[in-house]
Protein backbone atom coordinates (compact mmCIF):
# COMPACT_ATOMS: atom_id res chain seq x y z
CA UNK A 1 0.00 0.00 0.00
CA UNK A 2 1.35 3.21 -0.97
CA UNK A 3 1.95 5.85 1.71
CA UNK A 4 -0.74 8.08 0.55
CA UNK A 5 -3.15 4.93 0.26
CA UNK A 6 -2.18 4.45 4.00
CA UNK A 7 -2.74 7.68 5.22
CA UNK A 8 -6.66 8.10 3.63
CA UNK A 9 -7.54 4.55 4.72
CA UNK A 10 -6.65 5.33 8.45
CA UNK A 11 -8.31 8.38 8.15
CA UNK A 12 -10.96 7.17 7.30
CA UNK A 13 -11.10 4.42 10.19
CA UNK A 14 -10.23 7.01 12.21
CA UNK A 15 -13.51 8.91 11.32
CA UNK A 16 -15.35 5.60 11.09
CA UNK A 17 -14.72 5.31 14.73
CA UNK A 18 -12.49 2.33 14.18
CA UNK A 19 -9.44 4.05 16.63
CA UNK A 20 -7.46 1.21 16.87
CA UNK A 21 -6.96 0.39 13.42
CA UNK A 22 -6.44 3.78 12.36
CA UNK A 23 -3.70 4.27 15.00
CA UNK A 24 -1.95 1.11 14.25
CA UNK A 25 -1.80 2.30 10.47
CA UNK A 26 -0.75 5.65 10.72
CA UNK A 27 2.09 4.52 12.84
CA UNK A 28 3.26 2.29 10.15
CA UNK A 29 3.14 5.24 8.49
CA UNK A 30 5.55 7.33 11.06
CA UNK A 31 7.86 4.43 10.77
CA UNK A 32 8.20 4.79 7.16
CA UNK A 33 7.77 8.44 6.84
CA UNK A 34 8.91 10.43 10.20
CA UNK A 35 7.89 13.62 8.27
CA UNK A 36 4.34 13.11 7.81
CA UNK A 37 2.70 16.08 9.68
CA UNK A 38 -0.34 15.36 8.55
CA UNK A 39 0.22 11.34 10.40
CA UNK A 40 1.50 12.46 13.55
CA UNK A 41 -1.48 15.36 13.78
CA UNK A 42 -3.93 12.31 13.51
CA UNK A 43 -2.20 10.39 15.82
CA UNK A 44 -2.04 12.72 18.12
CA UNK A 45 -6.09 12.61 18.08
CA UNK A 46 -6.14 8.74 18.23
CA UNK A 47 -3.12 8.05 21.21
CA UNK A 48 -4.81 8.09 24.27
CA UNK A 49 -1.96 8.63 26.92
CA UNK A 50 -1.96 12.63 27.40
CA UNK A 51 1.97 12.12 27.05
CA UNK A 52 2.14 10.35 23.39
CA UNK A 53 0.01 13.40 22.85
CA UNK A 54 2.24 15.80 23.48
CA UNK A 55 5.47 13.68 21.55
CA UNK A 56 2.99 13.33 18.62
CA UNK A 57 2.44 17.15 18.27
CA UNK A 58 5.78 18.43 19.22
CA UNK A 59 7.12 16.36 15.98
CA UNK A 60 4.23 17.61 13.85
CA UNK A 61 5.92 20.83 14.69
CA UNK A 62 9.30 20.09 14.50
CA UNK A 63 8.13 19.14 11.06
CA UNK A 64 6.36 22.05 10.56
CA UNK A 65 6.77 25.31 13.00
CA UNK A 66 4.66 27.64 11.69
CA UNK A 67 1.31 25.89 11.99
CA UNK A 68 -1.02 27.85 14.49
CA UNK A 69 -3.30 25.39 15.72
CA UNK A 70 0.19 22.61 16.46
CA UNK A 71 1.28 25.22 18.48
CA UNK A 72 -1.90 26.39 20.50
CA UNK A 73 -2.78 22.67 21.01
CA UNK A 74 0.74 21.50 22.38
CA UNK A 75 0.95 24.68 24.58
CA UNK A 76 -2.75 24.10 25.98
CA UNK A 77 -1.44 20.17 26.91
CA UNK A 78 1.57 21.59 28.42
CA UNK A 79 0.08 23.54 30.52
CA UNK A 80 -2.59 20.99 31.61
CA UNK A 81 0.19 18.66 32.14
CA UNK A 82 2.23 21.21 34.16
CA UNK A 83 -0.85 22.22 36.30
CA UNK A 84 -1.33 18.14 36.93
CA UNK A 85 2.70 17.60 37.76
CA UNK A 86 2.63 15.37 35.30
CA UNK A 87 5.46 15.85 33.19
CA UNK A 88 5.71 13.60 29.74
CA UNK A 89 9.30 12.57 30.53
CA UNK A 90 8.72 9.00 29.19
CA UNK A 91 9.29 7.30 25.72
CA UNK A 92 6.84 6.98 23.44
CA UNK A 93 4.96 4.06 24.90
CA UNK A 94 3.74 2.86 21.32
CA UNK A 95 5.31 0.24 19.30
CA UNK A 96 8.29 0.84 16.58
CA UNK A 97 8.58 4.52 17.38
CA UNK A 98 12.38 4.63 18.29
CA UNK A 99 12.66 7.70 16.37
CA UNK A 100 10.44 9.97 18.45
CA UNK A 101 11.93 12.37 20.61
CA UNK A 102 11.98 12.00 23.86
CA UNK A 103 14.07 13.66 26.87
CA UNK A 104 17.00 11.23 26.54
CA UNK A 105 16.73 12.61 22.65
CA UNK A 106 16.61 16.47 23.50
CA UNK A 107 19.58 15.72 25.55
CA UNK A 108 21.05 14.28 23.32
CA UNK A 109 20.21 17.11 20.58
CA UNK A 110 21.76 19.65 22.94
CA UNK A 111 24.54 18.04 23.74
CA UNK A 112 25.29 17.95 19.81
CA UNK A 113 24.75 21.35 19.16
CA UNK A 114 26.81 22.46 22.37
CA UNK A 115 29.71 20.48 20.10
CA UNK A 116 28.99 22.17 16.97
CA UNK A 117 29.88 25.64 18.73
CA UNK A 118 32.10 24.44 21.01
CA UNK A 119 33.64 23.04 17.32
CA UNK A 120 33.86 26.40 16.07
CA UNK A 121 30.57 26.01 14.00
CA UNK A 122 28.78 28.90 15.33
CA UNK A 123 26.17 30.05 12.08
CA UNK A 124 25.49 25.99 12.30
CA UNK A 125 24.71 25.86 15.94
CA UNK A 126 22.73 29.01 16.31
CA UNK A 127 20.83 27.56 13.40
CA UNK A 128 20.66 24.34 15.42
CA UNK A 129 19.91 26.16 18.19
CA UNK A 130 16.77 28.12 17.26
CA UNK A 131 15.41 24.99 15.83
CA UNK A 132 16.05 22.98 18.98
CA UNK A 133 14.53 26.08 21.43
CA UNK A 134 11.47 26.50 18.61
CA UNK A 135 10.55 22.68 20.15
CA UNK A 136 11.79 22.73 23.56
CA UNK A 137 11.16 26.64 24.35
CA UNK A 138 11.98 25.65 28.28
CA UNK A 139 15.39 24.24 27.99
CA UNK A 140 17.32 26.80 30.56
CA UNK A 141 20.53 25.69 29.02
CA UNK A 142 19.59 26.24 25.98
CA UNK A 143 18.40 29.54 26.28
CA UNK A 144 21.78 30.65 28.23
CA UNK A 145 23.94 29.17 24.98
CA UNK A 146 21.69 31.34 22.89
CA UNK A 147 21.95 34.18 24.79
CA UNK A 148 26.05 33.23 25.09
CA UNK A 149 26.10 33.41 21.21
CA UNK A 150 23.84 35.61 20.30
CA UNK A 151 24.78 37.33 16.79
CA UNK A 152 22.49 40.92 17.34
CA UNK A 153 21.55 42.61 20.62
CA UNK A 154 17.89 41.67 19.67
CA UNK A 155 18.57 38.21 19.62
CA UNK A 156 20.69 39.02 22.89
CA UNK A 157 17.55 40.47 24.73
CA UNK A 158 14.83 37.84 23.37
CA UNK A 159 17.60 34.88 24.70
CA UNK A 160 17.77 36.76 28.09
CA UNK A 161 13.63 37.14 28.85
CA UNK A 162 13.40 33.49 27.97
CA UNK A 163 16.13 32.68 30.55
CA UNK A 164 14.53 34.95 33.05
CA UNK A 165 11.31 33.63 32.43
CA UNK A 166 12.70 29.97 33.11
CA UNK A 167 15.01 31.26 36.16
CA UNK A 168 14.91 34.47 37.57
CA UNK A 169 17.76 33.95 39.58
CA UNK A 170 19.97 32.42 37.29
CA UNK A 171 23.70 33.81 38.26
CA UNK A 172 25.37 35.24 34.91
CA UNK A 173 21.97 37.08 33.85
CA UNK A 174 22.24 40.14 35.54
CA UNK A 175 26.20 40.34 34.27
CA UNK A 176 24.97 40.37 30.78
CA UNK A 177 22.22 42.32 30.63
CA UNK A 178 24.90 45.18 33.01
CA UNK A 179 26.77 44.91 29.76
CA UNK A 180 24.15 45.68 27.33
CA UNK A 181 23.84 49.63 26.09
CA UNK A 182 19.95 49.65 25.00
CA UNK A 183 18.78 51.59 21.63
CA UNK A 184 15.43 53.85 22.65
CA UNK A 185 13.73 51.06 20.76
CA UNK A 186 14.96 48.34 23.55
CA UNK A 187 14.25 50.26 27.07
CA UNK A 188 11.08 48.59 26.98
CA UNK A 189 12.73 45.39 26.95
CA UNK A 190 14.95 46.42 29.08
CA UNK A 191 12.36 47.38 31.94
CA UNK A 192 10.71 44.25 31.33
CA UNK A 193 13.86 42.29 32.02
CA UNK A 194 14.81 44.13 35.19
CA UNK A 195 11.17 42.89 35.95
CA UNK A 196 11.76 39.74 36.07
CA UNK A 197 15.10 40.24 38.25
CA UNK A 198 12.67 42.25 40.31
CA UNK A 199 15.15 44.81 40.37
CA UNK A 200 12.28 47.29 40.49
CA UNK A 201 14.31 50.47 40.69
CA UNK A 202 16.14 50.31 37.49
CA UNK A 203 13.24 48.67 35.87
CA UNK A 204 11.44 51.95 36.80
CA UNK A 205 13.97 53.83 35.18
CA UNK A 206 13.68 51.74 32.04
CA UNK A 207 10.22 52.11 31.90
CA UNK A 208 9.77 55.82 32.21
CA UNK A 209 12.69 56.01 29.09
CA UNK A 210 10.30 53.56 27.30
CA UNK A 211 7.37 56.33 27.91
CA UNK A 212 9.57 58.79 25.33
CA UNK A 213 10.21 55.65 22.77
CA UNK A 214 9.04 56.22 19.19
CA UNK A 215 6.90 53.11 19.09
CA UNK A 216 3.75 54.14 19.91
CA UNK A 217 2.88 50.21 21.58
CA UNK A 218 6.22 50.47 23.56
CA UNK A 219 4.79 53.83 25.21
CA UNK A 220 1.75 52.02 26.25
CA UNK A 221 2.94 49.13 27.40
CA UNK A 222 5.29 50.97 29.65
CA UNK A 223 2.43 53.07 30.75
CA UNK A 224 0.56 50.21 31.78
CA UNK A 225 3.61 48.33 33.38
CA UNK A 226 5.15 51.78 35.57
CA UNK A 227 2.70 51.95 38.04
CA UNK A 228 2.20 48.46 38.69
CA UNK A 229 6.42 48.44 39.40
CA UNK A 230 6.21 51.46 41.13
CA UNK A 231 3.29 49.58 43.52
CA UNK A 232 6.45 46.36 43.65
CA UNK A 233 9.02 49.12 44.61
CA UNK A 234 7.00 50.73 47.63
CA UNK A 235 6.33 46.95 48.54
CA UNK A 236 9.94 46.01 48.50
CA UNK A 237 10.56 48.59 51.36
CA UNK A 238 8.07 47.15 53.72
CA UNK A 239 8.96 46.73 57.66
CA UNK A 240 8.60 43.91 58.71
CA UNK A 241 8.61 43.23 62.60
CA UNK A 242 10.04 39.72 63.86
CA UNK A 243 8.25 37.64 65.84
CA UNK A 244 11.03 37.58 68.75
CA UNK A 245 10.34 41.70 68.47
CA UNK A 246 6.87 41.76 68.78
CA UNK A 247 6.83 39.59 71.78
CA UNK A 248 9.05 41.64 73.46
CA UNK A 249 7.34 44.57 72.94
CA UNK A 250 4.36 43.34 74.01
CA UNK A 251 5.78 41.98 77.04
CA UNK A 252 7.13 45.11 77.86
CA UNK A 253 4.59 47.50 78.55
CA UNK A 254 2.51 45.47 81.31
CA UNK A 255 6.15 44.96 82.79
CA UNK A 256 7.18 48.27 82.79
CA UNK A 257 3.69 49.45 84.87
CA UNK A 258 4.68 46.18 87.63
CA UNK A 259 7.89 47.70 87.68
CA UNK A 260 6.41 51.42 88.10
CA UNK A 261 4.00 49.71 91.10
CA UNK A 262 6.45 48.40 92.94
CA UNK A 263 8.79 51.65 92.32
CA UNK A 264 5.47 53.25 94.07
CA UNK A 265 5.29 50.50 96.65
CA UNK A 266 9.03 51.09 97.50
CA UNK A 267 7.92 55.28 98.08
CA UNK A 268 10.09 55.74 94.79
CA UNK A 269 13.37 54.47 96.42
CA UNK A 270 14.51 51.72 94.11
CA UNK A 271 17.24 50.00 96.24
CA UNK A 272 14.41 49.73 99.11
CA UNK A 273 11.89 47.77 96.51
CA UNK A 274 10.99 44.56 98.53
CA UNK A 275 13.34 41.92 97.11
CA UNK A 276 9.38 39.74 96.90
CA UNK A 277 8.38 41.97 94.72
CA UNK A 278 11.61 41.94 92.23
CA UNK A 279 11.44 38.51 92.24
CA UNK A 280 7.72 39.16 91.03
CA UNK A 281 8.50 41.42 88.67
CA UNK A 282 11.17 38.66 86.58
CA UNK A 283 7.99 36.31 87.20
CA UNK A 284 5.53 38.89 85.98
CA UNK A 285 8.26 39.47 82.89
CA UNK A 286 8.30 35.46 82.14
CA UNK A 287 4.90 35.27 82.31
CA UNK A 288 4.08 38.32 79.50
CA UNK A 289 7.05 36.82 77.19
CA UNK A 290 5.40 33.22 77.19
CA UNK A 291 1.78 34.59 77.19
CA UNK A 292 2.59 37.16 74.14
CA UNK A 293 4.71 34.25 72.63
CA UNK A 294 1.84 31.73 72.70
CA UNK A 295 -0.83 34.43 71.56
CA UNK A 296 1.13 36.11 68.84
CA UNK A 297 4.28 33.88 67.29
CA UNK A 298 3.07 30.12 68.48
CA UNK A 299 5.61 28.76 66.60
CA UNK A 300 8.72 30.68 67.72
CA UNK A 301 11.75 28.88 68.39
CA UNK A 302 11.79 29.55 71.94
CA UNK A 303 8.19 28.06 72.07
CA UNK A 304 9.07 25.13 70.28
CA UNK A 305 11.91 24.50 72.70
CA UNK A 306 9.62 24.30 75.39
CA UNK A 307 7.36 21.78 74.25
CA UNK A 308 9.82 20.07 72.86
CA UNK A 309 11.17 19.70 76.82
CA UNK A 310 9.51 16.82 78.74
CA UNK A 311 8.36 19.78 81.53
CA UNK A 312 6.01 21.27 79.41
CA UNK A 313 3.90 18.77 77.52
CA UNK A 314 1.74 21.24 75.39
CA UNK A 315 0.26 24.73 74.77
CA UNK A 316 -2.47 24.91 77.43
CA UNK A 317 -0.21 23.72 79.62
CA UNK A 318 2.06 26.93 78.79
CA UNK A 319 -0.48 29.11 78.66
CA UNK A 320 -1.91 28.01 82.13
CA UNK A 321 2.12 28.87 83.82
CA UNK A 322 2.02 32.27 81.97
CA UNK A 323 -1.34 33.01 83.40
CA UNK A 324 -0.16 32.03 87.05
CA UNK A 325 3.11 33.68 86.36
CA UNK A 326 1.52 37.03 85.69
CA UNK A 327 -1.47 36.92 88.18
CA UNK A 328 0.81 35.86 91.52
CA UNK A 329 2.84 38.56 91.48
CA UNK A 330 -0.01 41.14 91.03
CA UNK A 331 -1.99 39.01 94.16
CA UNK A 332 1.61 39.60 95.51
CA UNK A 333 1.66 42.97 95.30
CA UNK A 334 -1.97 43.70 96.05
CA UNK A 335 -1.37 41.58 99.40
CA UNK A 336 1.83 43.96 100.33
CA UNK A 337 -0.33 47.19 99.89
CA UNK A 338 -3.72 46.21 101.57
CA UNK A 339 -1.71 44.48 104.30
CA UNK A 340 0.08 47.84 104.69
CA UNK A 341 -2.97 49.99 104.05
CA UNK A 342 -4.83 47.73 107.04
CA UNK A 343 -1.78 48.65 109.45
CA UNK A 344 -2.25 52.28 108.61
CA UNK A 345 -3.93 54.95 111.12
CA UNK A 346 -4.72 57.51 109.41
CA UNK A 347 -4.73 60.69 111.75
CA UNK A 348 -6.07 63.46 110.02
CA UNK A 349 -5.75 65.82 113.36
CA UNK A 350 -1.67 66.06 113.02
CA UNK A 351 -0.55 68.71 110.92
CA UNK B 1 -12.23 74.38 74.93
CA UNK B 2 -14.00 71.15 75.07
CA UNK B 3 -13.57 67.67 73.17
CA UNK B 4 -16.36 66.02 72.57
CA UNK B 5 -15.88 63.46 70.06
CA UNK B 6 -14.06 61.68 67.44
CA UNK B 7 -15.30 62.15 64.15
CA UNK B 8 -13.20 59.31 62.22
CA UNK B 9 -14.16 55.79 61.82
CA UNK B 10 -12.31 52.31 64.34
CA UNK B 11 -10.74 50.19 62.00
CA UNK B 12 -10.43 46.96 63.92
CA UNK B 13 -13.47 47.04 66.16
CA UNK B 14 -17.02 48.31 66.65
CA UNK B 15 -17.25 49.42 69.74
CA UNK B 16 -14.70 50.92 72.36
CA UNK B 17 -15.92 48.39 75.22
CA UNK B 18 -13.23 49.43 77.41
CA UNK B 19 -13.68 53.18 77.36
CA UNK B 20 -17.34 53.08 78.25
CA UNK B 21 -16.66 50.49 80.61
CA UNK B 22 -13.72 53.62 82.05
CA UNK B 23 -16.06 55.98 81.68
CA UNK B 24 -19.17 54.38 83.88
CA UNK B 25 -16.59 52.94 86.18
CA UNK B 26 -15.90 56.54 87.30
CA UNK B 27 -19.37 57.89 87.27
CA UNK B 28 -20.47 54.92 89.86
CA UNK B 29 -17.30 55.58 92.13
CA UNK B 30 -18.22 59.72 91.76
CA UNK B 31 -21.79 58.63 92.99
CA UNK B 32 -20.31 56.61 95.31
CA UNK B 33 -18.33 59.47 96.49
CA UNK B 34 -21.90 61.53 96.95
CA UNK B 35 -23.11 58.74 98.48
CA UNK B 36 -20.42 58.77 101.48
CA UNK B 37 -20.27 62.98 101.67
CA UNK B 38 -24.15 62.68 101.97
CA UNK B 39 -24.19 60.23 105.25
CA UNK B 40 -20.40 59.84 106.38
CA UNK B 41 -18.36 63.16 105.61
CA UNK B 42 -15.73 61.88 107.70
CA UNK B 43 -15.41 58.72 105.99
CA UNK B 44 -15.47 60.34 102.70
CA UNK B 45 -12.01 62.55 103.75
CA UNK B 46 -10.52 59.35 105.52
CA UNK B 47 -11.44 57.50 102.28
CA UNK B 48 -9.89 59.94 100.18
CA UNK B 49 -6.42 59.80 101.68
CA UNK B 50 -6.36 56.45 102.12
CA UNK B 51 -7.45 55.86 98.60
CA UNK B 52 -5.85 59.04 96.80
CA UNK B 53 -2.41 59.56 96.13
CA UNK B 54 -0.89 61.04 99.11
CA UNK B 55 2.77 62.39 97.82
CA UNK B 56 4.06 62.15 101.93
CA UNK B 57 2.10 58.54 102.75
CA UNK B 58 3.75 57.47 99.10
CA UNK B 59 7.54 59.09 100.10
CA UNK B 60 7.31 57.59 103.25
CA UNK B 61 5.94 53.83 102.39
CA UNK B 62 3.26 54.11 104.47
CA UNK B 63 -0.64 53.47 103.43
CA UNK B 64 -1.52 51.29 100.37
CA UNK B 65 1.46 52.93 98.70
CA UNK B 66 0.98 51.20 94.96
CA UNK B 67 -2.84 50.71 95.60
CA UNK B 68 -3.83 53.75 96.30
CA UNK B 69 -2.22 55.25 92.82
CA UNK B 70 -4.58 52.97 91.31
CA UNK B 71 -7.61 53.74 92.80
CA UNK B 72 -6.58 57.67 92.70
CA UNK B 73 -7.57 57.21 89.03
CA UNK B 74 -11.13 56.51 89.78
CA UNK B 75 -10.98 59.34 91.95
CA UNK B 76 -13.12 62.63 91.10
CA UNK B 77 -13.46 65.96 92.59
CA UNK B 78 -16.57 66.49 91.26
CA UNK B 79 -19.26 66.74 88.30
CA UNK B 80 -17.18 68.84 86.25
CA UNK B 81 -13.78 67.19 87.71
CA UNK B 82 -15.28 64.02 85.84
CA UNK B 83 -16.98 65.47 82.83
CA UNK B 84 -13.79 66.89 81.37
CA UNK B 85 -11.80 64.09 82.26
CA UNK B 86 -14.29 61.38 80.64
CA UNK B 87 -15.35 63.46 77.85
CA UNK B 88 -11.76 63.97 76.74
CA UNK B 89 -11.70 60.14 77.26
CA UNK B 90 -14.48 59.65 75.25
CA UNK B 91 -13.44 61.75 72.10
CA UNK B 92 -9.47 60.13 72.26
CA UNK B 93 -9.74 56.66 73.66
CA UNK B 94 -12.11 55.26 71.07
CA UNK B 95 -9.79 55.25 68.25
CA UNK B 96 -6.80 54.17 70.61
CA UNK B 97 -8.47 51.55 71.87
CA UNK B 98 -9.09 50.01 68.68
CA UNK B 99 -5.59 50.12 67.89
CA UNK B 100 -4.54 48.47 71.12
CA UNK B 101 -7.23 46.05 71.83
CA UNK B 102 -9.78 46.53 74.65
CA UNK B 103 -7.19 44.72 77.33
CA UNK B 104 -4.17 46.34 76.19
CA UNK B 105 -5.45 49.64 76.40
CA UNK B 106 -6.23 48.93 79.96
CA UNK B 107 -2.73 48.52 80.64
CA UNK B 108 -1.73 51.29 78.59
CA UNK B 109 -4.71 53.78 80.70
CA UNK B 110 -3.38 52.47 83.87
CA UNK B 111 0.34 52.89 82.46
CA UNK B 112 -0.32 56.73 82.01
CA UNK B 113 -2.53 57.16 85.30
CA UNK B 114 0.75 55.43 87.01
CA UNK B 115 3.90 57.63 85.48
CA UNK B 116 1.58 60.56 86.02
CA UNK B 117 1.26 60.18 89.51
CA UNK B 118 4.84 59.13 90.18
CA UNK B 119 6.33 62.24 88.39
CA UNK B 120 3.48 64.07 90.10
CA UNK B 121 4.09 62.96 93.55
CA UNK B 122 8.02 63.74 92.68
CA UNK B 123 7.00 67.69 91.59
CA UNK B 124 5.17 67.95 95.32
CA UNK B 125 6.70 65.44 97.23
CA UNK B 126 6.32 67.11 100.96
CA UNK B 127 2.65 67.95 100.14
CA UNK B 128 0.04 65.56 102.59
CA UNK B 129 -2.23 66.38 99.90
CA UNK B 130 -4.59 63.74 98.25
CA UNK B 131 -4.17 63.73 94.56
CA UNK B 132 -7.32 62.52 92.53
CA UNK B 133 -8.72 62.23 89.30
CA UNK B 134 -8.32 60.17 85.43
CA UNK B 135 -6.33 63.23 83.73
CA UNK B 136 -2.91 62.02 83.86
CA UNK B 137 -4.22 58.78 82.18
CA UNK B 138 -6.39 60.65 79.47
CA UNK B 139 -3.24 62.88 79.06
CA UNK B 140 -1.27 60.42 77.74
CA UNK B 141 -4.36 58.72 75.60
CA UNK B 142 -4.08 62.45 74.06
CA UNK B 143 -0.44 62.04 73.94
CA UNK B 144 -1.00 58.28 71.89
CA UNK B 145 -3.88 59.71 69.78
CA UNK B 146 -1.57 62.64 68.63
CA UNK B 147 1.11 60.11 67.54
CA UNK B 148 -1.03 57.61 65.83
CA UNK B 149 -4.18 59.51 63.92
CA UNK B 150 -2.51 63.48 64.25
CA UNK B 151 -4.71 64.73 61.41
CA UNK B 152 -8.00 62.91 63.07
CA UNK B 153 -10.68 65.25 62.94
CA UNK B 154 -12.51 65.80 66.99
CA UNK B 155 -15.54 67.61 67.40
CA UNK B 156 -15.04 70.58 70.38
CA UNK B 157 -17.18 72.73 72.33
CA UNK B 158 -15.90 76.12 72.08
CA UNK B 159 -17.96 78.96 74.21
CA UNK B 160 -18.06 82.60 73.96
CA UNK B 161 -19.74 85.10 75.88
CA UNK B 162 -23.50 83.46 76.60
CA UNK B 163 -23.04 80.83 73.63
CA UNK B 164 -20.89 78.42 72.11
CA UNK B 165 -19.72 76.69 68.50
CA UNK B 166 -19.30 72.88 68.37
CA UNK B 167 -16.54 72.63 65.51
CA UNK B 168 -14.58 69.88 64.09
CA UNK B 169 -10.45 70.09 64.19
CA UNK B 170 -7.18 68.68 63.73
CA UNK B 171 -6.87 66.34 66.68
CA UNK B 172 -2.98 68.15 66.61
CA UNK B 173 -4.57 71.35 67.14
CA UNK B 174 -6.86 69.85 70.04
CA UNK B 175 -3.71 68.37 71.59
CA UNK B 176 -1.01 70.93 71.54
CA UNK B 177 -3.64 73.34 72.88
CA UNK B 178 -4.15 71.16 75.63
CA UNK B 179 -0.51 70.02 75.83
CA UNK B 180 1.30 73.69 75.75
CA UNK B 181 -1.57 75.26 77.91
CA UNK B 182 0.29 73.08 81.05
CA UNK B 183 3.85 74.06 80.15
CA UNK B 184 3.63 77.28 81.91
CA UNK B 185 1.52 76.66 84.86
CA UNK B 186 3.79 73.50 85.54
CA UNK B 187 7.06 75.36 85.41
CA UNK B 188 4.81 78.00 87.74
CA UNK B 189 4.57 74.92 90.33
CA UNK B 190 8.25 74.42 90.08
CA UNK B 191 10.17 77.36 89.65
CA UNK B 192 7.80 79.77 92.17
CA UNK B 193 6.33 77.28 93.86
CA UNK B 194 2.62 78.33 92.82
CA UNK B 195 0.08 76.81 94.72
CA UNK B 196 -2.44 74.76 92.04
CA UNK B 197 -5.34 73.14 92.38
CA UNK B 198 -4.76 71.22 89.27
CA UNK B 199 -1.91 68.19 89.02
CA UNK B 200 0.01 70.06 85.98
CA UNK B 201 3.24 68.30 86.43
CA UNK B 202 0.72 65.00 86.49
CA UNK B 203 -0.83 66.10 83.45
CA UNK B 204 2.58 66.31 81.82
CA UNK B 205 3.88 63.05 82.93
CA UNK B 206 0.76 61.50 81.43
CA UNK B 207 1.56 62.87 78.16
CA UNK B 208 5.10 61.97 78.39
CA UNK B 209 4.15 58.27 79.18
CA UNK B 210 1.37 58.02 76.79
CA UNK B 211 4.21 58.75 73.99
CA UNK B 212 5.32 54.64 74.71
CA UNK B 213 2.11 54.33 73.11
CA UNK B 214 3.78 51.20 70.46
CA UNK B 215 4.40 49.53 73.68
CA UNK B 216 0.74 48.45 74.06
CA UNK B 217 -0.24 48.79 69.98
CA UNK B 218 -1.84 45.19 68.80
CA UNK B 219 0.69 43.88 65.98
CA UNK B 220 -1.13 44.58 62.89
CA UNK B 221 -1.88 48.49 64.22
CA UNK B 222 2.00 48.45 64.41
CA UNK B 223 3.18 46.87 61.71
CA UNK B 224 0.48 49.76 59.79
CA UNK B 225 2.01 52.29 62.02
CA UNK B 226 5.75 51.14 61.15
CA UNK B 227 5.46 51.48 57.29
CA UNK B 228 2.83 54.99 57.13
CA UNK B 229 -0.32 53.21 56.72
CA UNK B 230 -3.47 54.27 57.28
CA UNK B 231 -4.26 52.83 60.76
Amino acid sequence: MEQSELFQTAVQKAKAGERDQAQEMLLKLVEKEPNHELAWLWLSQLVADPEDKIIALENALTINPQRRQTQTRLHQLRQKYTAANQLPNQQFSTNGASHIHSFTSEEARFTEISQLFAAGDIAGGRQQLASFLRRYSDHEAGWWLMVQHADSQTNLLIGLDHLLRLNSTHPEAPKMLGGIKPTREEFLQMGRLYERLERWETAVTYYKRALKSPSNADRLLAQKRLPLVQEQLKLAKIKFTSPTATVLRLAAGPTILYAMLVLIQAGLKPTQASPMLCLGNLAFLGGMLLFSGLTYAPEHPWLQQLRESAVFPNNTFLRLISLMLILLPILLLILLAVTRLLNFQLDLTSP
Amino acid sequence: MIPLTDLQPNRYSSFPFMTMFLILLNMFVLIGQFLLIEFNLEGYIEALYLFGSVPTFVIGQQAGGALATLTSIFLHGGIFHLAGNMLALWAFAQRVEDACGPWRFLAFYLFCGVVADIISTMSRSTEAIPGIGASGAVYGIMAAYLILYPRGRIKVLIFYGFGFWRIPFRAYWVILFFFLKEIPNALDVLLINVESSVAHWAHLGGFFAGTLIFLFLRPDAFHRFRNELPL
